[in-house]
Parts: C-alpha cells; sequence; structure tokens
C-alpha cells in the first residue's frame, strides 16, 4: 500500500490591514509561515470598515457609506494586483463599480481559503530525497507532478538543529504501520497549526512549496 | 499484490477523446490545490514519458483535503478477488440501461472534470 503526504500552507484565517495612509495597497500579511501569497485565488472575502462618515469615491456597486464602521464587502474582481504578500486593490477611478477608495484609517480585513498551490499531496514513493538546505531548515524534493525534468520542492522551517529529527520524523510517516492512506504531514491552515505526531516538538513553524512550474 | 486502475469519467457518452480514462494506481504521481473548488491529479502520462497526464476536478470550497483522503483510500483499496478497477469518480449519466454503473460513482464531491492528456 502507498502511503500518500498531504501538506497545506500556513495561512491565517484572516489578516486585518489598518491603512497608515490614503493609499490602495495593504500593508504585507504576515502569518504564512515563511512563504507569500502570489495568487487571489486564497483571498475569500475583503472586508472594507470605514473610518469615515463619508466616502463618496467607492464603486457604484456599493452601499453608500452613511456612518464610520460601517463595512463594505468589496468585490474581489477588484483586486488590481497580488504579489509578495501584497495585494493592491482599485480605486474608484480604475473600477467605477467594484473599485473602493481608501482613505487614512480604513480597516481592511481579507479573509483566507485554499488556492493556487496551497495544499499538495505526493505518494510517498515520489520523494526523492531530504536534505538540511540551511539552519532550521529542511527541504523535501519530490518527482515533478508534470514531469518537466524539475524537481518540485517542499521546505519545512524548524527549530534549529532539528533536521535529523525532521528526517526520522518522515521516516517514521512513510513507514508506520498505521498508514497507508494520506498522512497529514503539515497543515497550517485557518491559523491553526496540525503537524502529524511524527513531527510534533520540532518548532515546525514554516512551509514553502515550489512546484516545479506554476499551476 | 494487483495493482489498483484508477477510472474517471466526465459526463457524457464516453466515446470521444478525453471523455473518460483510466491510470494504474502507481502512475499516481500527487495532487494540488490550484484555486478553493479544484483539485489536479497528476498521473504519469499514458502515451510516452513526456509532461504528465492530469485530471483537474471541481470540488466544494476549501474540500481539497477531504476529498485527498477520499482519493488513497481508493486508490489503496485492497480488492483482493476483484478486477481492482476502482472508480475515483463517473459522472456519467448516460450509460446504457444494460451496462448501469461501471461500479461506485467514487467520490461524490467531485462535480466536474476535465481530463487533460499530452
Amino acid at each position: 500500500m502507498e502511503t500518500y503526504l498531504y501538506f497545506r500552507k500556513f495561512r491565517p484565517a484572516s489578516f486585518v490591514s489598518t491603512q497608515g495612509s490614503a493609499t490602495q495597497t495593504l500593508n504585507t500579511i504576515t502569518g504564512l509561515g515563511g512563504d507569500d501569497i502570489d495568487s487571489t485565488t486564497e483571498i475569500a472575502t475583503l472586508t472594507v470598515t470605514s473610518v469615515d462618515a463619508a466616502n463618496s469615491n467607492i464603486g457604484s456597486n456599493y452601499t453608500a457609506i452613511s456612518g464610520i464602521g460601517q463595512e463594505t464587502v468589496v468585490a474581489t474582481s477588484a483586486i488590481n494586483s497580488m504579489s509578495n504578500s501584497v495585494l493592491v486593490f482599485d480605486n474608484s477611478t480604475q473600477d467605477s463599480a467594484n473599485g473602493y477608495t481608501f482613505e487614512s484609517g480604513d480597516v481592511i480585513t481579507i479573509t483566507f481559503q485554499q488556492g493556487l498551490e496551497t495544499s499538495f499531496m505526493y505518494p510517498a514513493s515520489s520523494l526523492m530525497g531530504i536534505e538540511a538546505t540551511a539552519t532550521g531548515q529542511t527541504t523535501l524534493r519530490f518527482r515533478s507532478l508534470k514531469n518537466n525534468n524539475q524537481d518540485d520542492v517542499v521546505v519545512i522551517n524548524h527549530d534549529n538543529g532539528k533536521y535529523e529529527n525532521i528526517v526520522n520524523g518522515i521516516n517514521a510517516i512513510i513507514n508506520g504501520k498505521n498508514h497507508g492512506g494520506v498522512v497529514t504531514v503539515i497543515d497550517g491552515s485557518d491559523g491553526k497549526t496540525v503537524l502529524s505526531p511524527e513531527l510534533q516538538g520540532l518548532g515546525v513553524d514554516g512551509l514553502i512549496y515550489t512546484p516545479e512550474s506554476g499551476y | 499484490m494487483a495493482e489498483n486502475y484508477l477510472f474517471f469519467a466526465i459526463d457524457g457518452n464516453n466515446d470521444a477523446d478525453k471523455d473518460a480514462i483510466m491510470f494504474p494506481a502507481s502512475g499516481f504521481k500527487g495532487a494540488v490545490s490550484t484555486n478553493s473548488t479544484t483539485l489536479e491529479f497528476f498521473f504519469v502520462d499514458t502515451e510516452t514519458i513526456a509532461e504528465n497526464d492530469d485530471v483537474s476536478c471541481t470540488i466544494s470550497a476549501n474540500n481539497h483535503k477531504t476529498v485527498c483522503g477520499e482519493f488513497a483510500s481508493l486508490a489503496n483499496g485492497n480488492r483482493n478477488n476483484t478486477n481492482n478497477f476502482t472508480v475515483i469518480r463517473d459522472l456519467n449519466g448516460d450509460l446504457p440501461s444494460n451496462e448501469g454503473a461501471i461500479s461506485a460513482a467514487g467520490i461524490s464531491d467531485i462535480s466536474a472534470m476535465t481530463i487533460t492528456t499530452s
């Protein structure tokens, strides 16, 4: 029987950006376990809490702002860009229907969902090797999903000096008698970290996934 | 131990290119989420040693982990004394009446599929 190794990236359940100035660029999203967000597919909702009692520079699809603290769920289609965990949103000039011009002090709450390359599963037989790539960092290499002559790379961040423990843990997962199906190796979603018992106590706090090419 | 063969079929007559496909379980290379409602399964290319084949499945939002678990259970199913034919998902509702379903309908959360071969 094959053992399948399942991973899910570290993601907070939500992130709050309080605009320090009147800019469309949100604060850098944190709590991602060493990885970043480059795809809007991970964004479930965006809610703006108005700092002001009025803001006429919002898209026509939204209810007019009439009070401090009014919440507006804005359309994710008006996300201008998403790169290196920084989200930029269209203002009302760029998108007259769904744009929203932020004011200094507006609070934008992002809720996350599963998106591009946030979760992945490999058969254990595709594991090609495990190497210590930095202090407190271990890299797993798998045969690629697409077979483009490169490896798919999974980086685990953990406490210093725990490489051997990580290797032993992965070995135990793959060869454990209790496993013959899918094993959740690391699941960092929703702000909660779930680890396979074999990896607990090693300070695992990061997961970076780099497939050979974008999917 | 006998090999499990994993069957996928879209909703159609299963008589055209990429209507249905079957892979040996040993050809499974892995799966990855591509957005909140899609999960893509990759298999060793059925024709040559080219880019791997894949089946992109539409699932319920954020349900990738559950579907991966069900896939693993089916792919690992011990099917001694059977033909080891395992339906991962059969969306075909237009099978001839005298044939019936090939077997089980598979993972119920998969509501649509796109089969891509190299």
